[in-house]
């Protein structure tokens, strides 16, 4: 199978989303969470972007303050993986508009969202940016509209109790 | 552009815990956590805040900390009406609930429901579920309406693609839920034009192609049609062409589908055709501007190369195929080179030749020094592979140098790496030993234990090797600072072998003892209990020591370590026994069995795919539809086999001598045009090759597609082909057809006067006559002695009237030519007009052929008189 988790960590090793695309104890998940974060973190810019873990390879690569970190498969193609990653992150990108850890932060259950429209079961998906992107805005558009309906509720309440 | 419409005071509690030091934060969590416990556990939750605390949980659950409760209340989010609920419910369930939970059932019924919601937001949503946590019981459930969304087409493409990929997780980890009648129709969706629909499937071909050999041709057709259509500019809009490549990520997958299934590329029109598409492929090498066009060039490149080699290693790809290595191996990026080693290493292990590699040996070597432990690791794999018995010496020569400076996880790694070569390559046992002797001296700290029980067993299975590792490794236990590993391996063998050095002036007995002795203290637990075992070895073969020996074995049979004492007591009771038991107890150690290493095997050969259960792939086919075609081909050289509403088969054959032809004409019957018609040999013998086929896959109802096929001579007897044709007409059809190809066709008629005749068929005799008697089919058929005779004559018989003494009955003879060998035939048929009733016998050299023209001409007879009404 392709991703089988996606991680993204911060410099001081906190976790900013962290995606399973397999059955796992959450023992387990903290583990490899700690495992691997501890193992890219210290690298250097120069070197290669592609770490060896417990027969997984180990795909990242760090925006900013960020480390994206994905796991595969022995016989997955590691760059089309790092371009997998590249992807999500434009795609943050024009969602949030020069997206920053803040944002991520804040917003972690739309970075969730993004991500969920982009792969699925540890694959790509959908291939256009743009594409990713109208999903999650029709999505967010969805859920526009229930709290707009929230908000009238709340009125209509407000307005008959007095 | 991102909408805001979070809950305020979820955003409140993350800028807290941000302004939190670390000890603080938990403090914080916890007080937040009882209050969300109480908050759930009150009446009145409105779906607002119940929203807002699952929320908080999640992030709580993000930076670490168990969450224990909420689990209800995240499903009934999931399953609330509402859009927003919804989302945060599907997201808290994929996180928080494991696919075993107690409450995963609510989930289910919830998921099916949104399944067969007509809002496709909510299909997406439960796709994404299916696809990404899916446990059995989910998956047997919603089975159904996932497989419906896919090939419905009322469904959105975006909802297709996320379908795809739902049933590739069910096919994925439950491979026996899925519908096997389903892999072909989604195979077909490789054609599909939505390029996301395509590339959804294709990595599901890719799992089908792994575990279905069966389905490798008709795969293979696809994957090379789409390939070219996307290499060469094609089939696709600029939405899908990231940093001037078309979707590389199909690309990739296509190639990898192709790699799996390239045994079947076979005739020469697919491979050309895909000699062509990867040629251009490896051509786009050159003009590259940024790192996101580079790497995603590079993605395709290395599967080009891997895949280009599988079809052909020899042709014209194979220079360009090492010129892009041999730039990739050299390219200053380190991912580029990584995965340049990476698979130069993967092409070794498939046994290609890649001489030229030795060219960049040096800068390979020099690698093992980068800082990069990734970088590190792999070309010492790939100087590992690239070994052989011509240059395993420089090899590890070169390796011996670089060990020194490297660091202990490497240092190990390549340890074991030489130690295997060695053991592979030694074709002179003191080589083997020195390098082994210098691994254990050098980097006796990074040895792990395999490495140097591996090495005692080699020198303990090989008489010859004994005298001369014993006397090394006695002269490398001088040495004061000796590690473990060698101090282990070398008394161990001193123990066994001490004797053979015992004459030689400065290993005597008594050096020997003082050696060992003089480890005895400075080492371990665990290599003292051998110590003193060795030291019994040594008394056994060497009496004059006992005293001595037994005087250590007193000093340590006070030892505070339990394992010890009780090895120095035992061992000082068994010196004090009669000297014969001794001798039994410190036999020399028998030739130890183990599996003698044969060939490098770091590397699992990734593209071979097991192709042992193909066989069971010839099942019985449903081909009644095309058969009434089939019996009136039998004898006629051309017309229709096939037509239904849709579609209509026409085939013209040509056959003299051992040689045949067959044109299939595929002609639309509708006025519009159906997609991913495709058609593949389901059953074939040896000779029977495609010549030419169609390479369109759209079938529009203003064109004819042809496919040709062959036979060049007929070495045995064989069943008629079975051809399945395929294509989208809404929804997918297939038909079965059998192919007219049958023995008779290769038949040459020939004609005898009476007295030849009956002097072959008695001297045939009736051992190998076959004989048939049989009505006809149909209530309404009525034999018909014209159609008759046309039939046989049809059927190349050259008929012989009026030699029979009945004139009703039917004479002739023809002659095969199988293997190269001429076979007679004789045949007689007995009709009877009145009562629709026919008797055959056939008469042949050989008695198969005899039985098979018989069977069937029987088959053909019987069907072949229904009248008109």
């Amino acid at each position: 199978m392709g991703i089988k988790f996606f991680l993204l960590i911060s410099r001081q090793g906190k976790v900013r989303l962290a995606k399973w695309f397999y059955a796992l104890p959450t023992k387990e998940r903290l583990k490899i969470i700690r495992d691997v974060s501890s193992l890219v973190i210290v690298r250097k810019p120069k070197m290669c972007n592609f770490v060896e873990y417990k027969g997984e390879k180990i795909v990242y690569r760090r925006y900013a303050s960020l480390f994206f970190i994905c796991g595969i498969e022995q016989d997955d193609n590691e760059l089309i993986i790092l371009e997998v990653i590249h992807k999500y992150v434009e795609i943050l990108d024009k969602y949030f508009g020069n997206v920053c850890e803040l944002d991520l932060i804040f917003n972690f259950e739309k970075a969730y969202y993004v991500l969920e429209e982009l792969l699925l079961a540890g694959e790509l998906q959908e291939s256009s940016k743009t594409n990713v992107l109208s999903a999650v805005l029709a999505g967010d558009a969805e859920s526009e509209v229930d709290a707009q309906q929230d908000t009238i509720q709340k009125l209509v309440g407000n307005v008959k109790k007095y | 552009m991102v909408v805001n419409n979070q809950m305020k005071g979820l955003k409140t509690f993350i800028s807290d815990l941000r302004n939190l030091k670390e000890k603080d934060e938990e403090k914080r969590v916890n007080i937040e956590l009882a209050k969300i416990r109480a908050k759930f556990q009150s009446s009145t939750l409105s779906a607002y805040d119940r929203k807002k605390y699952v929320s908080k949980l999640l992030y709580i659950y993000m930076l670490g900390y168990p969450i224990s409760f909420g689990h209800l209340e995240a499903v009934k989010l999931l399953t609330a009406a509402k859009y927003s609920e919804k989302q945060i419910g599907y997201l808290a369930v994929a996180l928080l609930l494991n696919e075993n939970h107690d409450l995963i059932r609510l989930v289910i019924n919830s998921i099916k429901k949104d399944l067969l919601s007509l809002d496709s937001y909510k299909n997406s949503i439960a796709l994404h579920a299916v696809a990404n946590f899916g446990g059995r019981e989910m998956c047997e459930t919603v089975y159904p309406e996932v497989q419906q969304l896919l090939m419905s087409a009322a469904t959105e493409n975006i909802v297709r693609q996320k379908a795809a990929l739902s049933l590739l997780h069910i096919y994925r980890k439950f491979p026996d839920i899925m519908d096997p009648d389903l892999r072909e129709p989604i195979i077909m969706l490789l054609d599909d034009d939505d390029l996301n629909v395509s590339l959804a499937v294709s990595t599901f071909v890719l799992l089908i192609v792994c575990r279905e050999p069966s389905l490798h041709n008709l795969v293979c057709k696809k994957a090379i049609h789409k390939l070219k259509l996307i290499v060469s500019g094609r089939g696709y809009s600029s939405d899908y062409v990231y940093y001037s490549v078309p979707c590389p990520w199909l690309q990739v997958n296509l190639c990898r589908i192709l790699l799996a299934c390239h045994k079947e590329v076979i005739d020469d029109s697919t491979k050309r055709t895909l000699i062509h598409v990867l040629d251009r492929m490896l051509s786009i090498f050159d003009d590259i501007k940024e790192t996101q066009h580079l790497n995603a060039i590079n993605a395709i490149l290395f599967e080009a190369i891997k895949l280009a080699f599988a079809i052909d290693d020899s042709g014209s790809l194979y220079q360009k195929c090492m010129n892009c290595l041999g730039k990739m191996i050299a390219d200053k990026e380190a991912n580029v080179r990584y995965l340049a080693f990476d698979t130069t290493a993967y092409l070794i292990s498939c046994g290609h030749h890649i001489p030229s590699l030795k060219t960049h040996k040096e800068l390979i070597l020099s690698s093992l020094r980068y800082k990069d432990v990734s970088l590190r690791k792999k070309s010492l794999e790939l100087l590992y592979m690239m070994c052989d018995a011509e240059n395993s010496k420089s090899v590890v020569d070169d390796l011996l140098m670089y060990l020194p400076y490297l660091d202990s996880v490497s240092q190990e790694d390549l340890i074991s790496k030489v130690a295997s070569l060695t053991e592979i390559y030694a074709d002179d046992y003191k080589w083997y030993v020195d390098v082994n002797l210098q691994l254990l001296r050098v980097a006796g700290r990074s040895v792990n234990d395999d490495v140097w029980h591996q090495f005692v067993r080699v020198i303990v299975n090989n008489e010859s090797t004994q005298q001369y590792s014993v006397r090394r490794l006695f002269k490398l236990l001088q040495s004061d600072s000796t590690h473990e590993c060698l101090v282990r391996s070398g008394c161990y063998l001193l123990g066994e072998y001490g004797y053979l050095i015992a004459d030689e002036p400065e290993s005597g007995p008594l050096q020997q003892f003082l050696t060992v002795y003089k480890k005895l203290h400075a080492s371990s637990t665990r290599t003292k209990v051998l110590l003193l075992t060795v030291l019994l070895k040594l008394s056994n073969l060497q009496p004059d020591l006992q005293k001595r020996v037994a005087s250590v074995f007193k000093q340590y049979s006070v030892s505070l370590n339990t394992e010890i004492q009780q090895r120095a007591c035992e061992y000082l009771q068994l010196l004090s026994l009669p000297s014969d038991f001794l001798s039994i107890v410190c036999e020399k150690v028998p030739v130890f069995t183990i599996p003698a290493k044969s060939q490098p095997s770091s590397f699992i050969s990734k593209s071979d795919v097991s192709l042992t259960d193909s066989l069971n792939s010839v099942k019985e086919f449903d081909i009644s539809s095309s058969l009434s075609g089939f019996y009136r081909l039998c004898w006629r050289d051309k017309g229709i086999l096939y037509r239904d509403s849709q579609v209509q088969v026409g085939a013209v054959m040509e056959f003299h001598d051992s040689q045949g032809y067959l044109s299939l004409y595929f002609e639309n019957r509708q006025k519009e045009t159906f997609s991913s018609f495709s058609a593949t040999l389901l059953r074939t013998f040896p000779n029977f090759q495609v010549d030419a086929s169609f390479t369109d896959s759209i079938f529009s109802p203003d064109k004819q597609l042809q496919q040709r096929f062959s036979i060049d001579r007929l070495d045995g007897l064989f069943d008629p082909p079975i051809l399945r044709i395929s294509f989208l007409a809404g929804v997918m059809r297939s038909v079965n057809l059998l192919l007219p190809v049958v023995l008779s066709k290769f038949m040459l008629p020939t004609v005898f006067d009476g007295s030849t005749f009956f002097q072959r068929w008695g001297k045939m005799g009736l051992e190998r006559e076959a004989q048939l008697t049989y009505g006809l089919n149909g209530v309404h058929s009525k034999l018909d002695e014209r159609r008759l005779v046309k039939i046989i004559l049809g059927l190349n018989w050259g008929l012989c009237p009026g030699i029979d003494m009945n004139p009703t009955n039917i004479v002739g003879a023809g002659i095969l030519q199988v293997n190269a060998q001429n076979i007679g035939c004789l045949l007689r048929l007995e009709p009877n007009y009145q009562k629709n009733m026919i008797r055959l016998s056939i008469r042949s050299t050989n008695t198969t052929v005899a039985n098979v023209l018989a069977t069937n001409m029987q088959d053909i007879l019987k069907n072949s008189f229904h009248s008109e009404a």
